[in-house]
């Protein structure tokens, strides 16, 4: 997917754990794992919104397009 | 994609507790059903062609015309017919009772719950299909011992039949639709 999540990045330049985040917006740690390692469908604007509150950041800081190099002739 | 663990505020979606209170009721009252249901057609069908003189009256009145003492053999053919019926019909019940078990444990909008509501609705489609069917074969069976000009065969169709099939038709339509449903909730549930 070209949608990568930068959320491990800002959560290292807050100096804010996982632990304490899922904690403060209010979902699992599972499922901040997750949403960290880009392994989920999709996110809700509501969580979105409560990390963005939470890291005092955009969502452009969490979410980055980057797309896929085009395949090589063979 | 791992499974997504829900979070710890309330599902917007209605496939929580609120859905789940609406239909307990209901499912404990059709779970009930299904087993009075399939007990009672077993009971009906053994004491009917147990008893002769119930089996000749039966058929007597259904042809319309006195059949006399129908053979052993014949009524036990007539009963081994009936039961492959009741097997369909068993089978829709216990799918029923299964599927009743998957909502009342609150899982509603999920693949398992679609396919057994698509296979109580084939069961029930085979049951009433076999039932219209098998009617020729004991109108054969009741009528055996008869000279054979007087032996009847014929198909017997009744405007509750279509209502029957159209309905179970309409229940597996519905079983596709509820199955596009589970998908669609499978999705939402791997957000976060």
């Amino acid at each position: 997917m070209p949608i990568v999540v930068r959320l491990d990045v800002v959560l290292a330049l807050r100096k804010v754990r996982s632990r304490d985040l899922a904690q403060r917006i209010g979902i699992t740690e599972q499922n901040l794992s997750l949403l960290k390692s880009g392994k989920v469908k999709g996110i809700r604007f509501d969580t979105l919104e409560a990390i963005c509150r939470e890291l005092d950041c955009g969502p452009g800081d969490l979410l980055e397009y980057a797309p896929a190099p085009p395949a090589e002739d063979p | 994609m791992p499974a997504v663990v829900p979070l710890s505020a309330p599902p917007l979606d209605p496939t929580g507790d609120g859905l789940r209170r609406r239909i307990t009721l209901l499912c404990r009252l059709l779970r009930g059903a299904a087993v009075l249901y399939a007990l009672w057609g077993l009971i009906g069908l053994l004491v009917l062609w147990h008893d002769p003189t119930a089996v000749d009256t039966a058929w007597n009145h259904r042809l319309g015309v006195d059949v006399g003492p129908v053979p052993w053999q014949q009524r036990l053919g007539g009963l081994i017919v009936c039961l492959v019926t009741w097997t369909f019909v068993a089978g829709a019940c216990l799918n029923l009772w299964w599927l009743t078990t998957e909502f009342l444990a609150g899982r509603i909008f999920t693949l398992d719950a679609a396919a057994l509501l698509r296979r109580t609705a084939l069961h029930g489609l085979a049951a009433g299909l076999s039932d219209i069917l098998f009617r020729p074969v004991i109108f054969v069976l009741m009528t055996l011992h008869m000279p054979p000009g007087q032996r009847q065969i014929g198909v017997f169709l009744m405007p509750a039949d279509l209502l029957d099939v159209m309905l179970l038709c309409g229940f597996l339509a519905l079983a596709e639709v509820f199955r596009a449903a589970a998908e669609i909730a499978d999705d939402h549930a791997s957000f976060v």
